[in-house]
């Protein structure tokens, strides 16, 4: 694959033909215990390296296999990040690949499952390559920034169906024990209807770019954007999808995952004075069926209140997630909370995995591809709402193109910064 | 770097000289800096001469500090083999001599941690200031134009969601910090005594003990009564699975506050099972000098889990790798233990300000940023 098709209307239109090549994934033709698991990072910051450990600590037949990143020091630290894995990782030179193509070296090195931990605007590219090479997948959240980047999930996740191969997500308070046992309880109607919800997340910002802080002399456009991700828009998708999506993700699960109609919504850049062109807040709502409206606040100011609370207001009561869940009665006491035993709390980033390797083993083919790309796809409802100034529907979206990806990537290009979408004249494409 | 040797016991005034070089050695002219800074501001030479005050703390919008004098004594640390509930952790029981020194009157609160939490720099993952676009990579802790000397120390790379877990009113004035690694409390410590002048560090196990004591040899400091804990303490009985406001319970005999229960709080130390048996009758000022991240001693109970027997003078926590479990990272955070809702620190001022490398050692425990 050619490091030029990153651009992802290319990309769309090139594809359709390949899904006749379909090869079958090595790991469902021999499912025995023992059979060795051979994995590939891609993306080795922190999380990836997290999501290596977990996945090595999953199923005691997994081998680190293969590993590339954008930047050769990323590989290096990760490696001495893993050394407690030293004996369960096989990762020779010849299989750690630094550079913006390092992912298909990855795909192409002999694995059988790829982690995807790259900023999210590489995700749709990177998981579309790992499926057409019958890899399973790992994907960590969000899986695009853009309605290009949805669609290209979408596609993928048809192909991986037809292809036997598994596809689990990343967004990980899916997998927490507490947490899936409170929207148990909203999902099964133990609280009845869901009325609204209101969540937020309202922290600081992770990673600032500092105010006047420019490119350092001699490095391209591309490299600095590249490493500082989280500051500009067409690789992280802003704070709603890189971070608060995670809200975004549950309150589609507390709406059973059901379409919404529209959203309207307000955002800017309060805060920041740095040259990214991120939002730093957001606040939306969206409508859904039958009258039920939800909404959500996301900001990253420092010295301000701060909170991540999912509040979920039901017939009979409230849920309340996801740090300490509980529902409270008509009477606002509490009448239920989770609790787990000393001792036996267990790490949803651990059960993510444990539960995905734990399926291959079985032969079960986990395919979550299209759920995740319309959680993404509701998080960019919501961004473009508050871009456009707009009410946008659901309809809306599916029928915009929106693709932020440069023409063409090399680590050594010029990429001058998009600007910051303006309220009433951004539009949706 | 140069690690120290493990299970060195040092004791004053012995341990001026033989404080071993500490981790973190590019760090050692910040403290050189903040050594002189103390120095030259000096304070009370007796331990008569010692008040309580209130330190204004100028890069947390001024709020207040209060300190209030323990006057220097001997104790027995430990808790006898009768007591009800004890653990063999704690003893031997020692008689100890502790110097004279200021202790925070409350658990250190969020409206103090926070301004050095949430300090706007963009950070390496060892907290030295991300000059060249590599999270990855220390920066030598040199002040640049404009910067003052608490810029440059070592503070926290921001959290990726609010440590207060929804707990209290967020970030609210008098609701107690929680969820920082000692490393974290240590060099928020640091911070404070770059920008005050005076010198704080975390308590010695023996010093905490002794302050939460009391004077008193009861399984609290309030006697041996566990009925009596709700006046004194927010449990697991009372507490409602959350901290509450520093100060709202009764004090201890020195009028210290939430010793204990609420939330519990980091000692200096490195913890051993047998701490105590390494230590002689009438030593002073001993300190098990912490060489590994884990475990690390927290003492005074919470509210989170355990019964009243936690709560006890005597009793005895150490920190587990388990306290991270949710850090999505690797490696983990060395700032924060976004799985421990229960634990936070309070301060201490010692009347004798000890010599640089002491000092040192006191705020860089352990393996250091690139454990």
């Amino acid at each position: 694959m050619n490091i030029d098709a990153f651009n992802r209307r290319k990309f769309l239109g090139g594809t359709a033909a390949t899904t006749a090549a379909i090869g079958f994934p090595s790991i469902l033709r021999a499912a025995e215990d023992t059979k060795q698991i051979k994995v590939g990072l891609i993306g080795c910051g922190g999380r990836g390296t997290g999501a290596a450990t977990q996945a090595l600590s999953a199923d005691p037949n997994v081998v680190l296999w293969s590993m590339g990143d954008a930047f050769k020091g990323a590989i290096e630290g990760s490696l001495k990040n893993l050394k407690n894995f030293e004996s369960r990782s096989d990762v020779p030179a010849s299989r750690l690949f630094a550079g913006l193509d390092a992912f298909q070296k990855v795909i192409d090195s002999g694995v059988d499952v790829v982690l995807l931990a790259s900023p999210p605007g590489f995700r749709p590219q990177h998981l579309r390559a790992a499926i057409e090479a019958g890899v399973h997948v790992f994907a960590e959240k969000p899986m695009a920034i853009d309605i290009a980047g949805v669609k290209s999930v979408v596609e993928s996740a048809k192909l991986a169906k037809q292809k036997n191969i598994a596809i689990q997500h990343g967004f990980c308070w899916r997998f927490a024990p507490g947490v899936r046992a409170l929207y148990d309880k909203i999902n099964s109607g133990d609280l009845g209807r869901v009325v609204s919800v209101y969540g937020t997340y309202m922290g600081t910002p992770p990673k600032p770019l500092q105010p006047g802080m420019t490119k350092p002399e001699g490095m391209a456009d591309v490299e600095w954007q590249v490493r500082w991700w989280n500051n500009f828009e067409w690789l992280s998708g802003g704070p709603l999808l890189e971070q608060a999506i995670h809200t975004v993700d549950k309150v589609a699960w507390a709406m059973g995952d059901v379409a919404p109609i529209a959203a309207v919504a307000n955002g800017g850049r309060a805060m920041r004075t740095d040259p990214g062109n991120v939002y730093d807040h957001y606040n939306i709502a969206f409508e859904y069926p039958d009258g039920v409206f939800c909404h959500v606040g996301e900001r990253q100011f420092p010295g301000c209140h701060t909170e991540v609370i999912d509040r979920i207001f039901c017939e009979k009561g409230t849920a309340i997630a996801p740090n300490r869940p509980q529902t409270k009665g008509p009477d606002n006491k509490t009448n239920w909370m989770y609790r787990p035993t000393a001792g036996e709390e267990q790490n949803m980033y651990q059960v993510c995995h444990n539960e995905f390797f734990a399926a291959l083993r079985k032969g079960e083919i986990i395919n979550t591809g299209e759920y995740m790309a319309n959680s993404t796809m509701l998080a960019l409802l919501a961004r473009e709402a508050a871009h456009t100034g707009k009410r946008i529907t659901w309809d809306d979206m599916w029928k915009a193109t929106q693709d932020q990806a440069p023409d063409s990537l090399k680590m050594d290009d010029s990429f001058p910064i998009a600007p910051v979408p303006v309220p009433g004249k951004h539009k949706l494409i | 770097m140069k690690r120290i040797a493990p299970l060195l016991i040092l004791t004053l005034p012995a341990f001026a000289e033989a404080a071993p070089e500490g981790p973190n050695p590019s760090f050692l002219p910040v403290t050189e800096q903040i050594h002189k800074k103390v120095t030259e501001k000096g304070g009370p030479k007796t331990a008569d001469a010692m008040e309580a005050y209130t330190e204004e703390i100028p890069l947390a919008e001024n709020a207040g500090l209060e300190m209030v004098p323990v006057p220097g004594g001997s104790f027995t640390i430990g808790s006898p083999e009768s007591e009800e509930g004890r653990k063999e952790d704690e003893g031997p029981q020692k008689k100890l001599e502790i110097a004279p020194f200021w202790m925070g009157k409350y658990e250190v609160t969020w409206d103090l941690y926070r301004a050095f939490m949430e300090n706007g720099k963009s950070r390496n993952k060892d907290g030295t200031l991300n000059r060249d676009s590599d999270l990855m990579t220390s920066e030598a802790p040199k002040m640049e134009d404009g910067e003052t000397l608490p810029d440059i120390v070592s503070q926290p790379t921001p959290p990726y969601i609010p440590m207060h877990f929804e707990m209290g009113e967020g970030y609210g004035v008098d609701w107690p910090a929680i969820a920082m690694t000692q490393h974290a409390a240590s060099k928020f410590c640091e911070w404070l005594s770059a920008q005050t002048g005076h010198y704080y560090r975390l308590p010695t196990e023996a010093e905490w003990e002794y302050a939460c004591r009391a004077g008193t040899t009861t399984p609290w400091s309030f006697g041996d009564d566990a009925s009596k804990l709700g006046d004194y303490a927010w449990t697991m009985d009372n507490a409602e699975f959350q901290y509450h406001k520093v100060g709202e319970k009764k004090p201890n005999p020195w009028g210290l506050y939430d010793m204990h229960g609420n939330v519990a709080e980091w000692c200096l130390d490195g913890y051993l099972s047998d701490s105590y048996a390494k230590w002689k009758d009438g030593d002073k000022n001993p300190w098990q000098v912490a060489t590994e991240r884990y475990p690390r001693v927290a003492r005074g109970g919470h509210f989170f889990d355990g019964g009243p027997e936690t709560m006890r003078s005597g009793a005895r926590i150490a920190s587990d790798a388990s306290w991270k479990a949710i850090d999505p990272q690797n490696p983990k955070s060395i700032w924060y233990h976004t799985s421990n809702l229960w634990i936070g620190f309070r301060v201490v001022r010692p009347l004798e300000t000890p010599d640089v490398k002491t000092m040192h050692l006191m705020w860089n425990t352990g393996p250091g940023p690139t454990e």
